[in-house]
């Protein structure tokens, strides 16, 4: 219990005056506090008078403490912080606050004039949400007694996607501290001292060649004009802003979208988010306008005629498509899967397919391959990790394995650094880059062809060392005895010999993996270059199990939406909620749901399709992106229809394409890699004619005279996921019920199968449309990290 | 760079806060603070480049630029400064070309400013490579310049 301005109130243990005094809706003026940072008392403007407590204490750094007799707010509080804003005013561009014709400017000077240097908020892109002239305005700043100095610094923009100009840093420290604590990169710091202090770089180097990430980060920490997004800073205050989900990697952001003459302009992190806590990346940052945005999108239906594509009116089209699709043999036709298809469009899509086109040859171009799916079936019971975003941040120990974290799910680095913080031991097994030798305590670089002998190494040790979870073992897990005499033939010397460490290195990461507590292991798309993907998920799962922590397997999966698009039934062999095709029961559920007789026999898997289509058994081909080998051939399909948002490679052969709207223009829900189902808003009217694909589905289904799809919304469509998926049941991570007992795998060294496949595709792509393509700043930065394509391998 | 940085870091490894005698002692040994020698101390102690580069300028006794071949010192010590240090470090900074903390692009000379040499008899003062040139007026500055060119 303690006294604020004369109120009684309880409090945390651990908890700043600052926080006591928010949590009772006491405003204290502030500019170095930023959520998630730790306190800095930078700025001296939060002073305050504690009974008994000498001079003036600054609220964010005193901890609260019993008997306290606090005071946030009298005359001399309010004049001292007006001295100290005036000094810190004294070397910023002010001219717009002391103005005392400040009122009638702002009726003529809606926007904000665009000039080179900012000399007041009128010129100002910050000025619509700026914190230092809201507490200027708080505190009723009317003059400056000091004389005023313009630092006079140079405007950095020779970096990608935001500008800086320091002339309007108030030195606040809220950017680097959150490249440092929150983002573990350390791209920035305070250089130099006294006068001459100013945030930079080592020797004054470009961002780009510091190693920035471009996340953002800053730009939205900073309080002032000081940082801002290149792209949108010239916009003013948005005509409306929209809470959807970031549909461009599996980690689930949720984002503000600002919306301004019917076009998404920007979008900022949300602080509420679940899965990112106010973080995001460079691409749910800075990238989704000039994506969504670009001239060239498909603004209307194309149909063949004549050769050549043509545009015609919907009906036309679902007419023409409705007809053709029907001529065909169920097995004849087949459908491929967006990994960034919403779940009402992936579920209808498959609707569709079973019910209009009774075949099951329905699979998806993703990282969620079928054997990835079955051996995620064998650990968690579900195709699906077992993990979560929180579980990551609470590990102890943690391994990245197969994927380039940093660049593929940029906002997983926050949970990760956040566990290293609390002294958690992260290793990379992977490639190495200079800069993750600062965000993983160990980084093992190895090829994919090492993954087996490695882990099977790792096992070993942590079975003969012992030191693991016993009474886990023993109480929930079979078969430790025949896992322990599969390891009896690995032999650690040849282990290290082969993946090029050295043995004390594999002794290090199962010591820390026994020794640590609760695990999490974030597994991504490179296993599947393995000979057998199916077996390296078994042994990451082995190494949970012997830590005691089933509910640590994390897939970095490379599409936005792999998971709920697996859930949803758009594979060859389960139905939606991994109901096997071939199990009656469930079949009959479905029949009676859909009202259709289905097919029982699991249809063609993606590289059957593909192969299928290239040899002519394949006649009509579906398709819902352009994540398709460059290498296939298409030319003796019948009759090919796809979705798309821009043009693609694959409309030279395209007898249908239909215009899709992008994320940011439908509604519907996406399953991130936690199973977090999570809302899409549109932000924007779809571009042109284009529709969201559920919608496009419909259409067709209606052309064909079939029941069952006449939707009106995605809501709707929804209702009906949650009705007949006993997975889902609205928003939030569905669950999983992790099984009482588990199994450990024995280790056993699998030839590749014959059926895989290996191909290419961009790194950072939307439906297989690369970013790079078209966020020019986005190809530079992906210049600078090295980011090859991503050659992925599909197996059957 | 990383194996000299990496010798040089050894006997401090796992101490806490000893980035400053590690930067002291690359000094020491390489003259300068370069790029190479912070990337390579970023690597071994897993921090920021920017970090470590923004500790040592909080310092001023770290140089970043090879030091050249002369090293010349202009003192602004409280007596230099009143008798004209500021004017003379003019010159100089007019006849090499560059700026305190920098070295001329042939690496002949480095030019430092410092506080006070323990001399102020003698103001003002430039000391060339530890030889202190007393009583300096503007005009001498090219004078004493040139002889060591
Ligand atoms: S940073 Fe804020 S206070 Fe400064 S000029 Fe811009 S809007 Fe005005
Ligand atoms: S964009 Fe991100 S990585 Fe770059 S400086 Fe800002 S916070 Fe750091
Ligand atoms: S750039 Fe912005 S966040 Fe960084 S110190 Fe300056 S005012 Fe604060
Ligand atoms: S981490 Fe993924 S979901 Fe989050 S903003 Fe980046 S691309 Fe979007
Ligand atoms: S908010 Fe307390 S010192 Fe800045
Ligand atoms: S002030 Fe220059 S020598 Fe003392």
């Amino acid at each position: 219990m303690l006294t604020i301005d004369g109120k009684e109130v309880d409090f945390k243990e651990g908890a700043t005056v600052l926080e006591v005094a928010t949590d009772n809706g006491i405003y204290i003026p502030t500019l170095c506090t930023h959520s998630g940072l730790l306190p800095f008392g930078a700025c001296r403007l939060c002073l305050i008078k504690i009974e008994n407590m000498r001079g003036f204490p600054p609220a964010c750094t005193t901890p609260a403490a019993e008997e306290m007799k606090i005071i946030t707010n009298d005359p001399e509080l309010n004049s001292l912080r007006k001295n100290v804003l005036e000094l810190i005013l004294s070397e910023h561009p002010h001219s717009c606050i002391i103005c005392d014709k400040k009122e009638l400017c702002s009726y003529y000077h809606i926007s904000p004039t665009k000039s080179g240097h900012v000399t007041g908020c009128a010129f100002c892109p910050n000025k619509d949400r700026c914190e230092l002239k809201q507490v200027a305005e708080y505190l009723g700043i009317k003059e400056i007694r000091f004389p005023f100095t313009y630092k006079n610094l140079p405007l950095e923009r020779e970096d990608p996607f935001f500008d800086r100009d320091y002339n309007l840093c108030i030195l606040c420290g809220r950017c680097v501290r959150v490249c440092q604590e929150i983002r573990g990169i350390g791209a920035i710091s305070f250089t130099k001292r006294g006068h001459d202090t100013k945030i930079g770089t080592a020797f004054g180097k470009s961002h780009l060649d510091g190693g920035c990430q471009f996340c953002g980060a800053c730009v939205d920490a900073c309080p002032t004009g000081a940082l801002s997004a290149r792209g949108s800073k010239w916009h003013g205050v948005p005509d409306k802003e929209t809470t959807t989900t970031c549909a461009l990697c599996s980690v689930g952001c949720s984002l503000k979208l600002e919306t301004k003459w019917d076009r998404v302009m920007a979008a900022h992190p949300d602080t509420e988010g679940p899965a990112n806590q106010g973080q995001a990346c460079v691409r749910g940052r800075f990238s989704i306008p000039a994506l969504v945005n670009g001239a060239n999108r498909l603004k209307y239906p194309l149909i063949r005629r004549n050769g050549r594509l043509v545009p015609a009116t919907w009906d036309e089209a679902a007419e023409l498509a409705a007809v053709k699709l029907g001529k065909y043999l169920p097995g004849e036709t087949a459908f491929l899967t967006s990994p960034f298809l919403t779940n009402e469009a992936a579920y209808l899509l498959q609707k569709f397919a079973r019910v209009c086109l009774v075949t099951n040859n329905i699979d998806t171009a993703s990282f969620f391959s079928v054997p990835v799916i079955e051996s995620q079936m064998k650990c968690s019971g579900m195709g699906a990790g077992t993990g979560t975003i929180e579980n990551i941040a609470k590990s102890g120990w943690i391994i990245v394995i197969g994927d380039d974290l940093l660049a593929s799910h940029p906002v997983l680095t926050v949970n990760v650094n956040q566990a290293r913080k609390q002294g958690a031991t992260v290793s990379l097994i992977g490639s190495e880059r200079d800069i993750n030798s600062r965000m993983f305590d160990t980084c093992v670089s190895v090829e994919p062809s090492g993954y087996f002998p490695l882990l099977s190494g790792i096992l070993k040790t942590i079975v003969e060392k012992g030191g693991f979870d016993k009474n886990f073992v023993t109480g929930k897990c079979d078969d430790f005895d025949k896992l322990k005499s599969s390891l009896k033939k690995i032999d650690i010397k040849t282990v290290a010999g082969t993946c090029g460490i050295s043995q004390s290195l594999i002794k290090k990461l199962a010591t820390t993996i026994v020794s640590s507590g609760r695990g999490s292991i974030l597994y991504g798309p490179k296993i599947l270059e393995c000979d057998d993907p199916a077996q390296i998920i078994s042994l990451l799962f082995n190494i949970l199990l012997l830590a005691g922590s089933p509910a640590g397997l994390v897939p970095l999966s490379d599409g936005a939406n792999s998971q709920g698009v697996a859930d949803m039934g758009a594979l060859p062999n389960f139905l939606p909620g991994y109901q096997h095709v071939t199990d009656k029961d469930s079949l009959t559920v479905f029949e009676n749901a859909w009202s259709a007789k289905l097919p029982e026999k699991p249809g063609l898997s993606y590289p059957e399709i593909l192969n299928g289509a290239a040899e002519g058994s394949i006649k009509a081909l579906y398709v819902t992106g352009g994540e398709i080998p460059q290498e296939t051939s298409l030319e003796r399909l019948d009759f090919l229809v796809a979705h798309g948002i821009y043009p693609s490679p694959l409309f030279e052969t395209a007898d249908i394409v239909f215009p899709a709207a992008a994320f940011t223009e439908e509604d519907g829900t996406i399953t991130s890699l936690e199973r977090r189902v999570q809302p899409l808003q549109a932000g924007a009217k779809p571009v042109g004619m284009s529709m969201p694909d559920w919608k496009i589905i419909c259409k067709i289904a209606e052309k064909m005279n079939v029941k069952g799809f006449e939707f009106s919304s995605a809501s709707e469509v929804f209702d009906e996921i949650c009705k007949v998926n006993p997975l889902i049941s609205g928003h939030g991570i569905w669950d999983l019920k992790l099984k009482d007992k588990f199994t450990l795998t024995p280790v056993k060294k699998t030839a590749r199968s014959k059926k895989s496949m290996l191909y290419e595709k961009p790194f950072w792509h939307y439906r297989g449309v690369d970013l790079t393509e078209k966020v020019s700043d986005l190809k530079i930065l992906r210049k600078k990290m090295n980011i090859e394509h991503r050659t992925s391998n599909i197996e059957c | 760079m990383k194996n000299t940085i990496k010798n040089i870091i050894k006997p401090y490894q796992d101490e806490k806060g000893s980035l400053i005698p590690i930067l002291q002692a690359v000094q020491e040994k390489t003259g300068f603070i370069s790029e190479d020698a912070v990337s390579a101390i970023a690597l071994e102690l897993k921090m920021s480049e920017h970090e470590i580069y923004g500790v040592a300028t909080f310092y001023t006794q770290f140089r970043y630029t090879k030091p050249g071949d002369h090293m010349v010192k202009v003192c602004l010590g409280t007596a230099c400064h009143v008798r004209g240090g500021e004017q003379l470090l003019d010159r100089t900074e007019t006849i090499l070309n560059i700026k305190p903390g920098q070295t001329t692009p042939d690496s002949a000379f480095s030019l430092e400013r410092v506080a006070c040499m323990g001399c102020c008899a003698l103001a003002p003062v430039i000391v060339v490579d530890n030889k202190i040139y007393p009583n300096v007026t503007v005009p001498k500055v090219e004078k004493i310049i040139s002889k060591k060119e």
